[in-house]
């Protein structure tokens, strides 16, 4: 499932990017600071601590539910 | 080659136009003509004991912001290519993320992608940047 993601600030999105390319991810760009990522790199993420905001897509419902 | 320095989107500036994004008229039901840039980022250099950096995680983030803004978006792939081959006596490979942005036919693009090519190999100190262009037809 896909997942829009939004960076606050630029280091976590460097972050992440670094991440994702480590990890061999897929995503795409869809505005300023924002990307479009699956839901597995999105659990990634989280696990390493990288600040974002889910603005779109399964977990935001799913943070919806919590 | 050795990295020279960080990548500059302000490079490119000069070359951004709204004309560079595709437009996607619906009102027309003949097919669209598109092109598609591949860009073979030079991430890592192999070396006998491990790797080497050649364009850093902020680079990329960089460059991707530039065609997130100059093309309304952009996919940077899941393959990191593998780039084999002799730099003068030496044998040389290097690892690659893939970016594909889709881009409008016009002179003004393939300018863009000249002078993004020179601002990627001045910052990156590769001797040459790959970008390839295709035709893509949205039917």
């Amino acid at each position: 499932m896909a997942v829009i993601v939004e960076f606050e600030r630029h280091e976590d999105h460097v972050r992440a990017v670094g991440r994702l390319s480590e990890a061999e991810e897929t995503y795409h760009g869809v505005d300023k600071g924002t990307i479009l990522v699956s839901n597995t790199a999105v659990q990634l993420l989280r696990a390493e601590g990288i600040r974002f905001r889910v603005i779109g897509g399964e977990a935001r419902r799913e943070e919806e539910r919590e | 080659m050795t990295r020279v320095r960080n990548f500059r989107p302000a490079a490119l500036d000069s070359h951004a136009s709204l004309r560079l994004q595709v437009s996607w008229n619906t009102e027309i039901f003949f097919e669209t003509r598109v092109w598609q840039f591949l860009i073979f980022l030079p991430r890592w250099l192999m070396t006998g004991t491990g790797r080497e950096r050649i364009c850093t995680d902020e680079d990329q983030t960089n460059l991707e912001e530039l065609l997130q803004r100059d093309f309304g978006g952009y996919t940077s792939s899941t393959t990191d290519i593998l780039g084999v081959g002799h730099r003068g006596a030496a044998f040389e490979m290097n690892i690659h993320r893939q970016i594909t942005v889709l881009a409008s036919r016009w002179r003004g693009t393939k300018k863009y992608f000249k002078a993004l090519r020179r601002e990627l190999e001045e910052s990156s100190g590769e001797e040459t940047i790959l970008i390839l262009r295709q035709e893509l037809v949205v039917t």
